[in-house]
């Protein structure tokens, strides 16, 4: 069954956020190398929503983790403006980092730590960004 | 995040952060603005001890090259052109920021994030203050 987490969207949640992916994660006998991988795609993905998606507005956040065969699911659900992350172009990482567009770098790290990120705009019209990361 | 600071001595004044905890969106100000005071009180050699944080984001990695910025614009040895095609080439490395003692994790963040390609990064404390 699948692990759920409700947050308000603040940067002060974020270490919360962490936790509960790695609770869950040593729970469903993650190794500790997949799991510091995907706690990292998380915990961008979550500041990505709460920066560039509420902007500082009031918001919540859902996270869904879930062990569908042998990869592990993490979904995260909000209703800021609808934005598809997975659009960003990749960073060069050889300009400087003032230099680059906003949010690229944790897109950037998204992308490294995990091995699938697709994006869907939900029936109810909530963003949901879905990381996929196999246990092995 | 806590962060105490000491003073060392390598071939010049080092000033070394010890950083305690995870350096996130929520926290990375802290670190800057502990480093804006250092530089603002003269300070122009900074070490970043990360022996003691478990976590680095992409917000963390953006304040270290803030403070990597603010030094280097104190450093009159090179311009903007300059440093640009050394970061192409891969061939700079600053000589005023360095990073010491992070975890494997931590370590694997500053390479995908391609900071390692202009810090120095050392697994010993001493040998980072003697390399300034």
């Amino acid at each position: 069954m699948a692990s759920r987490l409700s947050i308000s969207a603040e940067l002060k949640n974020l270490q919360e956020i962490r936790q509960f992916i790695d609770d869950t994660g040593v729970s469903l006998q993650a190794s500790r190398e997949v799991l510091d991988a995907l706690i990292q795609a998380v915990d961008e993905s979550a500041t990505n929503i709460i920066i560039h998606g509420y902007q500082g507005t009031p918001g919540r956040i859902e996270i869904q983790m879930d062990l569908e065969g042998d990869v592990l699911v993490v979904r995260l659900k909000d209703q800021a403006p609808n934005f598809d992350p997975t659009q960003i172009p990749p960073c060069d990482l050889t300009v400087r980092l003032e230099e680059r567009r906003s949010g690229g770098l944790g897109m950037h790290m998204i992308r490294c730590f995990t091995d699938e990120v697709t994006y869907r705009i939900t029936p109810e019209g909530s963003n949901e960004l879905t990381l996929r990361k196999t246990m092995r | 995040m806590e962060i105490t600071v000491s003073q060392e001595q390598g071939r010049v004044p080092v000033l070394v952060f010890h950083i305690v905890g995870d350096i996130d969106a929520d926290t990375s100000e802290q670190l800057e603005t502990k480093a804006r005071e250092a530089i603002d009180s003269g300070s122009r050699y900074i070490l970043l001890d990360l022996a003691k944080v478990q976590y680095i984001s992409s917000w963390g990695i953006r304040g270290i090259s803030i403070i990597f910025t603010w030094l280097r614009r104190l450093d009159e040895g090179e311009d903007d052109d300059t440093l640009s095609a050394g970061l192409k080439s891969g061939k700079f490395k600053a000589c005023c920021l360095k990073l010491a003692n992070p975890s494997k994790q931590v370590r694997e963040v500053l390479s995908v994030s391609g900071i390692d390609m202009f810090l120095e990064i050392y697994d010993d404390l001493k040998k980072a203050v003697a390399s300034f």
